[in-house]
């Protein structure tokens, strides 16, 4: 006779693998000690499970694991030559800040070099040559040759008359600067120095000028003279 | 030698962790475990012992491959027969267009095996057992194997199958019922040791 307790039928698979719990499994043990129909497929099930645990276990003839090596270690070798390393650089995101980056840093140059650009010649002379217009005689204070051993200021102004030239090997340029022409040698003097990079004319022989600089003493054994050194500026008095 | 020594004492979730490092002593270790459980998964599902080992290196190359995006969630083993089961899948989808020669002239073999009686009966047994499972669709094949070869819980099944137990169960009936229809002609003979 049909048994309709489709419910307790579906328990039959997890009571014949012992898969029920223990109330679960009495419940189903009851109705079977009234069902013929459930008893007679519970035992198609154990004949069949009977025979499906005969089910033959097999091992294989030749052992794969060198081929799988094989592939294994020519799979990996070619993810290395084709496959960039995982570097973190590369990584998209930090591709994007450093392009970003790169883009910030690009626009600020070329920025900055417009507002170079802009800027007259004459302005970038200006910096670099102490010209008339840029300079200010003000800040330095009017020392005499004779009273440069006294002179405590960096910054100095000095006048006198171009007595000798000469070019060093360096490529600087000095001048003697003394109070009088055709003096003795023994009067006091000054060195000028024209330096590289500030652009200032040499004066001629016997001219009188005013020159601009920073004071220094010349210790060296065959020196120990005043200096002006670097000379900032020279402006003519008498040819 | 060291080495492998070493890794034999490993547990095999370190097996695991290594072998995803690309330690490949590790994932030997790992693939003499498993290799003959997932051959005979392998061979009850596609019934042919040549193809069987083909989709048994494939399905431990995958396995290798697929190993860094194994997150420990399921038992190795499951995620290692979910390898197996979807190759065998694509095996059955081209099988299925193509007829081996073999069946249609005979592997020559036949004689052979007749000479030695009870090789032979033993061996007539598992070719019945197997041609009856091989009647069987697919994923019915499927839960008889894990259940009555490797032993599985429902539970177990329902992780590899990705399924539930109620479907395991379900599955696990029908096989059973449709083996007896096929197999109860042969029972006595079948059974008798």
């Amino acid at each position: 006779m049909q048994c309709w307790r489709i419910d307790l039928q579906r328990k039959l698979p997890f009571y014949l693998h012992k898969e029920l719990s223990l109330a679960q499994s009495i419940k189903l043990e009851t109705h079977l000690l009234d069902c013929n129909f459930c008893r007679a497929k519970l035992a198609k099930l154990q004949s069949a499970q009977a025979l499906s645990q005969q089910l033959f276990k097999v091992t294989p003839k030749n052992d794969p694991w060198q081929a799988i090596e094989d592939a294994i270690i020519k799979q990996s070798t070619e993810r290395l030559v084709t496959q960039p390393k995982n570097y973190f650089f590369l990584k998209p995101n930090f591709r994007t800040a450093i392009w970003f980056i790169a883009g910030v840093i690009l626009t600020s140059f070329l920025f900055t070099s417009l507002i170079f650009v802009t800027k007259t010649p004459a302005n970038n002379e200006k910096e670099e040559r102490f010209t008339d217009a840029d300079f200010s005689a003000d800040n330095f204070r009017v020392v005499s040759i004779n009273e440069m051993p006294n002179n405590t200021e960096p910054h100095i102004v000095t006048e006198g008359y171009v007595s000798e030239i000469r070019a060093e090997e360096d490529g600087d340029a000095i001048f003697k600067l003394v109070e009088r022409l055709g003096e003795n040698q023994n009067q006091p003097f000054i060195v000028c120095e024209i330096i590289d990079p500030i652009k200032v004319n040499m004066p001629k022989i016997g001219s009188k000028v005013k020159v601009y600089g920073v004071s220094r003493y010349d210790g060296k054994s065959n020196h120990n003279w005043y200096e002006v050194h670097p000379v900032l500026n020279i402006e003519l008095v008498e040819h | 030698m060291v080495e492998n020594l070493k890794v034999s004492n490993l547990s095999e979730r370190e097996l695991v962790l290594a072998a995803q490092k690309g330690d490949i002593a590790a994932f030997k270790q790992l693939y003499e475990v498993y290799r003959d459980s997932t051959y005979n998964l392998i061979f009850h599902l596609l019934g042919n012992a040549a193809l069987s080992e083909d989709v048994l290196q494939t399905v431990f190359i995958k396995a290798f491959q697929a190993l860094p995006s194994f997150r420990f969630e399921a038992k190795f083993v499951s995620w290692l027969y979910r390898i197996a089961i979807n190759e065998c899948h694509t095996q059955q989808r081209r099988q299925a267009a193509y007829v081996p020669l073999e069946t249609i002239l005979g592997t020559g073999k036949e004689l052979e095996t007749s000479t030695q009686d009870f090789y032979h009966l033993q061996g007539q047994k598992q070719e019945i057992i197997q041609n009856a499972l091989l009647e069987l669709s697919p994923n019915l094949r499927e839960v008889v194997v894990l259940k009555y070869l490797d032993g599985f819980s429902y539970e177990e099944i329902s992780v590899v199958l990705q399924c539930s137990t109620g479907t395991v169960a379900s599955r696990l009936n029908r096989a059973l019922t449709q083996l007896e229809k096929y197999l109860q002609p042969l029972k006595k003979f079948l059974l008798e040791r």
